[in-house]
């Protein structure tokens, strides 16, 4: 009963479980990030500034792609995760929170299609 | 006091407070993080413009490779570090390690320490690998 009472302060889409389960699944893409955050900004600050086909070269391997593509689909999903945490606490007007959480989410899933065919891409590309 | 369940009084009045060393890091964390966003979508679009060609990505890279670019880039990396030690602090805190005035206080500086030792150290990866 007291998770039904939550009801409808996450914008009425979710419920006091849910509640709980944002906030571990939060945790989740935290510790997920740690060893890719280190992995990726490594690689990158020693390619950003080459040229194409060194850097092109550099994310076809498969272990470079992996870790670039998963360190971003998670910091998005991290994102979205903590954006959606600061609009609870600073919009307080349950409509436009409503409104503002799924134009981020349409917003996120519109960024994941253009990483995943830009890797996809990059993968398939002949030098 | 107003019945309105969407018209409360909010507690805690922040603004009345003194800044203190734990409020401003606690309010710099969110502010990384939104940061770190703009970093994160530079990220895709330099990524797609790979996957369009070399005319683009090379465009794309002589943009974050001049000074204004380079100083975003920048910005990003010390947002992304100082949100990474500032995070997993938070991760600390969640299983209960590290509360305490003494031991917040401790952890506040060590978050910074460890922000700037990880800033030179990649910078100096940047300049001395890549």
């Amino acid at each position: 009963m007291m998770f039904r009472s939550l009801r409808g302060l996450r914008g009425q889409s979710h419920k006091g479980v849910e509640s709980t389960n944002h906030w571990i699944s939060q945790r989740f893409t935290s510790i997920l990030l740690i060893p890719l955050s280190i992995l990726f900004v490594v690689n990158f600050v020693t390619v950003f500034d080459k040229p194409f086909t060194e850097v092109l070269k550099t994310f076809q391997h498969p272990v470079n792609n992996l870790v670039a593509l998963l360190f971003i689909l998670i910091s998005l999903w991290h994102y979205r995760q903590g954006i959606e945490v600061v609009i609870e606490d600073y919009v307080h007007d349950l409509g436009i929170r409503k409104l503002t959480l799924r134009l981020i989410g349409i917003m996120c899933w519109f960024l994941v299609i253009v990483v995943i065919f830009s890797f996809v891409s990059i993968y398939r590309m002949e030098i | 006091m107003t019945k309105d369940p969407q018209n409360r009084p909010l507690s805690p009045h922040l603004t009345i407070y003194r800044p203190q060393l734990n409020s401003v890091l606690s309010i710099m964390h969110r502010i990384a993080g939104i940061v770190l966003f703009f970093g994160l979508l530079l990220l895709i679009f330099w990524f797609f413009s790979m996957s369009v060609g070399q005319a683009s990505f090379d465009l794309f890279s002589a943009l974050i490779n001049s000074l204004i670019g380079r100083l975003i880039l920048l910005g990003s990396l010390c947002a992304l570090w100082y949100h990474f030690f500032s995070g997993v602090r938070h991760l600390f805190w969640d299983v209960g390690i590290g509360f305490g005035l003494e031991w917040v206080q401790r952890s506040s500086y060590a978050v910074l320490i460890a922000t700037i030792c990880l800033i030179i150290l990649t910078l100096l990866i940047g300049v001395f690998i890549g």
